[in-house]
């Protein structure tokens, strides 16, 4: 398990970006294992099938829970406070870019950019990039059309571009 | 996977994306996890997940449910025969006739105490604001859903 939870959080954490649920879908991947130990106790596809676990009941909570309390808040003009925790963690991440070098601090705002996504784009991002899935299936995977999956990574991307650019200028890197 | 990005700027993404370390793992997520485990073993066999279950258990508990399922299905086609085949079933129409002669005469007296008290323009009023009323809440939830659609479809999360 040790060899293992340090991938089962970041790949749930890099879906999820909320440190409370990847750790829940962490503990439950874990004893899913557990409970197959039999099965896959001695298998070198471990890593693959926690990482198959990991990834669908990450989707699961996705499309199954946020959808609930999201339903009012469709309307909201997209980024609005997501462009608020951004600056916040930017602020955090110029306290500590002093110490560490540079490759090391864009690292760091990479993931901070990536985590101040909008779920919809950092979760299409995430399975693109992270896990290489093609469009269709994410697109079947979160339950949404082809075409909304192309746009929101596209617009990811550019935020993206964007954000670590002017983060870049602001932190003189 | 062979990709085929469009931009220098995918490429360079995918590829620092891919280059980002492992995160650390919360340092209790072990500890919580055998707890969890012990948690699970003090419970009764019939309270685990059935995936846990013994392979005996598991066919036994199949045999039972397909047992189960059977009598259910037999039960079900003998009563039914019976049932219609006696004057039990004629009672029963004749129960339900009445039942739905009260729902008839409860809503006739619903209309006619409303006409006595209310009068004939404050029900005409009383209807029609119950179907404007009804026909908003349709129009807004057809522009809700049109809107939705325009600004990108259905939200994933």
């Amino acid at each position: 398990m040790r060899s293992y939870q340090n991938m089962v959080y970041t790949t749930a954490y890099r879906l999820l970006a909320n440190h409370a649920e990847a750790q829940d879908i962490a503990q439950e991947v874990f004893l899913k294992a557990y409970d197959r130990y039999d099965e896959i106790g001695g298998s070198p596809r471990v890593g693959g099938w926690l990482k198959t676990v990991t990834r669908n009941l990450c989707l699961n909570h996705l499309t199954r829970y946020r959808k609930r309390w999201r339903m009012f808040s469709d309307f909201k003009r997209e980024g609005d406070d997501d462009e608020s925790d951004y600056g916040a963690n930017l602020e955090d991440e110029r306290a500590v870019a002093g110490g560490s070098d540079d490759s090391q601090d864009q690292r760091r705002l990479l993931e901070v950019a990536l985590e101040g996504l909008p779920d919809d784009q950092r979760a299409a991002i995430a399975l693109y990039h992270f896990e290489d899935m093609p469009y269709q299936e994410i697109a079947n995977r979160l339950k949404v059309s082809l075409s909304k999956v192309k746009t929101d990574i596209m617009r990811g991307r550019q935020a993206l571009k964007a954000r670590l650019a002017g983060s870049r200028e602001e932190l003189g890197i | 996977m062979k990709r085929d990005f469009e931009t220098k700027w995918e490429r360079e993404l995918d590829a620092r994306l891919k280059a980002l370390p492992e995160m650390q793992a919360p340092v209790d997520l072990l500890a919580n996890v055998m707890g969890a485990i012990e948690q699970r073993q003090s419970l009764a066999w019939y309270r685990r997940p059935y995936y846990t279950w013994s392979n005996g258990l598991k066919y036994a508990g199949g045999f039972a449910l397909a047992l189960l399922g059977a009598v259910i299905a037999i039960g079900a086609y003998y009563g039914f025969n019976a049932v219609s085949s006696s004057a039990g079933a004629a009672d029963a129409g004749i129960w339900l006739e009445s039942l739905f002669d009260i729902a008839n005469s409860l809503g006739r007296s619903v209309a006619a105490i409303g006409r006595t008290v209310l009068g004939p323009y404050a029900l005409a009023i009383l209807l029609c604001a119950t179907f404007v009323y009804g026909s908003l809440f349709g129009t807004s939830a057809f522009v809700y859903k049109v809107l939705r659609q325009r600004m990108g479809g259905e939200h994933v999360a």
